[in-house]
């Protein structure tokens, strides 16, 4: 290859990778505007009622349920989370919120755990790759026995949000309420598109009921589109950091696996990139185990990104969503990670449901269909028969 | 006495050199190990997109399981 043709390819390769960033940017944009969408589309079509419109949610384990559900058939708990935030702008109650927040949790682990699949005629690899993902499902799991009982009982995490939110944008000396350029740039297509709507003889909760569904529907292409533009931009950024990691221990792993995952904005890519990695042996179970735990922090982003577009009187309620979220992920590694015996349960479940997995795959099967599918619609059943 | 004092000595400094040579060897292995995840690191490119392949993995699992379910059928008819 010629100079001149070197010199000519890394031009066009670097306008490429300019067009690929500014696409992102657009993207991002879109997704604020998405989630605008969603908050000022249940405004429209509710008015003050949202609140009555999601009572059929207000059983905390219902919730928790439609948070997993959701996020198992969407297999993006990004989407899932920015859709929460937007649902909270539009008058979704916090504490309904905050275990759909922990069910997105456990809902996405399901992409993992079919990507290692993948591996199910190789006996001693897929016993590996299958542990290295249903780590993270365990994790999740104790997650949310330990935490969401003492959520219903003190409303512990909610304090937490509250303080948090208010330490953002509550006092005069820290406030962000006069920097936050975001919420400008993304009111004028939300209101174009409302009045357009509108001027067609539309009645409100039409418009409304249009705006939510299209907010969705956007906040999932772009998520979409994002995931994959990041994924190639920042493969060698990836690479770096996990080179970097390598022989470091366990924090390391941890931010190694929240960094990654925040440049890619995807905590399934993060976790199913672990699965083959584990599968062939080159990385041990209690080495990716941390990396795993960073996914879940390194997720927070895209719902606390999502929060920066909502304006109005529910805008503090939905920042306050986003920053549990957070503040759930990082108690989870303190407390979960950060205790020895607590810290042993993943592993081990994770190895031993591995070890009948190769027995036999119909375990996997029933696994999966018990833990993402009928546990939950037994959850709802038996809170529904206790009266809760 | 003397002689169980040099046995011992004697002992002592052979736990020594091979707790010294372990540790040498842990380390050894502890670099290959390192060498080997560096290595496939480097191919991150193949398995970053791993996560958009889920549906070959699940036609893989399904035929598997399809084989285990007519064999326990199959064995009880």
């Amino acid at each position: 290859m010629t100079a001149q043709t070197m010199s000519y390819s890394a031009r066009e390769s670097s306008s490429g990778s300019w067009m690929q960033w500014a696409m992102i940017v657009a993207l991002v944009y879109l997704l604020l505007v998405a989630v605008g969408m969603i908050g000022g589309g249940f405004k429209a079509a509710t008015g003050d009622q949202a609140k009555e419109l999601f009572a059929f949610a207000s059983n905390p384990l219902a919730a928790l349920v439609i948070g997993t559900i959701a996020t198992a058939l969407i297999q993006s708990s990004s989407t899932v989370t920015s859709i929460i935030v937007g649902l909270v702008a539009g008058g979704l109650p916090v504490e309904i919120a905050i275990p759909m927040v922990m069910g997105a949790n456990i809902g996405t682990t399901i992409t993992n755990t079919i990507v290692s699949l993948g591996h199910v005629r190789q006996g001693q690899e897929f016993k590996r790759a299958f542990a290295a993902a249903t780590i993270h499902d365990f994790f999740n799991l104790i997650s949310v026995v330990i935490f969401l009982p003492l959520e219903i009982m003190f409303g512990f995490l909610q304090k937490i949000g509250v303080a948090m939110s208010g330490f953002l944008v509550g006092g005069d000396s820290m406030s962000m309420k006069g920097f936050n350029f975001i919420k400008p740039l993304v009111k004028p297509p939300i209101k174009l598109l409302q009045n357009g709507l509108g001027d067609i003889g539309l009645s409100k909760a039409v418009v409304g009921t249009i705006l939510i569904v299209l907010g969705i529907a956007l906040i999932f292409v772009v998520i979409t589109f994002i995931g994959k533009l990041l994924k190639k931009l920042m493969t060698g950024r990836a690479k770096e950091i996990l080179h970097a990691a390598v022989g470091r221990g366990p924090i390391s792993g941890l931010t190694s696996g929240t960094l990654i995952t925040v440049l890619v904005q995807s905590s399934s890519t993060t976790t199913s990139l672990i699965v083959p990695l584990a599968g062939s042996g080159v990385f041990s179970l209690r080495q990716v185990y941390p990396f795993t735990l960073g996914a879940n922090i390194g997720t927070c982003i895209t719902a606390l990104l999502a929060a920066t577009a909502v304006s109005g009187a529910n805008a503090i309620f939905a920042l306050q969503v986003a920053l549990i979220h957070l503040a759930y992920n990082i108690l989870g590694v303190v407390v979960i990670y950060g205790i020895p015996l607590l810290r042993e349960i993943p592993p081990r479940a994770a190895e031993k449901l591995a070890e009948l997995a190769v027995e036999k795959k119909i375990y996997v099967a029933v696994y999966v269909v018990s833990v993402f599918f009928l546990l939950p619609v037994i959850l709802i059943a038996g809170s529904n028969l206790l009266g809760m | 006495m003397s002689n169980i004092q040099e046995r011992k000595q004697e002992l002592q400094g052979q736990i020594t050199e091979l707790e010294t040579s372990l540790a040498e060897l842990r380390g050894k292995l502890e670099a290959v190990e390192e060498a080997e995840q560096h290595a496939m690191i480097d191919q991150l490119e193949e398995y970053i997109d791993v996560v958009n392949h889920k549906s070959a993995g699940l036609k893989a699992f399904w035929q598997v399981v399809k084989k285990e379910l007519g064999d326990v059928l199959g064995s009880k008819g």
